[in-house]
């Protein structure tokens, strides 16, 4: 009962991460259509219209979540989705949803 | 001869041939009206699909479908009430998903910087697609 607790709140946020801003929005939209992209920071950015100051927030939040992960290539660090960890977030929070449905049907019923 | 002319004759609808143009050129108007309306709704309905699977996967498009999530796409403040009963603040962010989805569709340019409204956004859609569609 209690992990099952945990697990909701876990993919609540896991939600409210991925949906966090615009930025987050794009970068989501960008590397799901580009699974293999591989590149700098400001590349990135530029990418979505931005600089990388201004994204590296929200970088930062999916980095922290596992969908993005850091390499080294020579001199710099570059961004690549971890397509494992990516399944494994959106699946949670489908399942999230799918529960959430659950709990909403419950809560709409007359007694 | 009178056996199939009198339908025609007791019908209130005049035959002139100028009636005729009258009577085709409303019907056209408003079947070209319902058909710019549908294909607006199919682009809508094509662009959210297109664009929640960019941003949050396969899944969990299915399951937003399976709630009937996007049943009342075309109405914006329902859609919202409904997007925010699940996503919250996320909300605001899954609309700007689609709907650069849907410019992008039909070359129109997103602006970020601009405040957003998502029913203004549909409103100016739907004008693209009204003035693009008698081009085709």
């Amino acid at each position: 009962m209690c992990d099952g607790g945990a697990e909701k709140v876990s993919a609540a946020q896991m939600l409210e991460t991925l949906l966090a801003s615009e930025t987050t929005g794009d970068l989501l939209v960008l590397f799901h259509r580009n699974p293999g992209l591989i590149d700098t920071l400001d590349s990135i950015a530029r990418r979505i219209g931005r600089t990388g100051n201004s994204i590296e927030e929200d970088v930062r939040g999916l980095v922290n979540l596992g969908i993005l992960k850091t390499r080294r290539i020579g001199r710099s660090e570059v961004l690549l989705l971890d397509r494992a960890r990516d399944r494994e977030v959106l699946d949670a929070v489908a399942k999230h949803l799918r529960n959430l449905e659950g709990v909403e049907k419950i809560d709409n019923i007359k007694f | 001869m009178s056996r199939s002319l009198a339908p025609v004759m007791s019908s209130s609808v005049s035959t002139t041939p100028q009636d005729d143009f009258r009577t085709s050129w409303k019907t056209n108007r408003t079947n070209s009206k319902l058909a710019q309306e549908k294909t607006f709704s199919s682009m809508l309905q094509l662009s959210i699909g297109e664009g929640v699977k960019a941003a949050l996967g396969q899944a969990i498009l299915g399951v937003l479908n399976g709630q009937g999530m996007f049943n009342e796409a075309t109405d914006p403040k329902e859609f919202h009430r409904k997007l925010q009963s699940v996503f919250g603040n996320g909300a605001g962010v899954l609309e700007k998903v689609i709907v650069k989805d849907l410019f992008r569709k039909l070359n129109i340019p997103y602006n970020s910087q601009e405040r957003f409204d998502y029913g203004e956004a549909l409103e100016r859609a739907k004008e693209a697609c009204a003035t693009e569609a008698p081009k085709k």
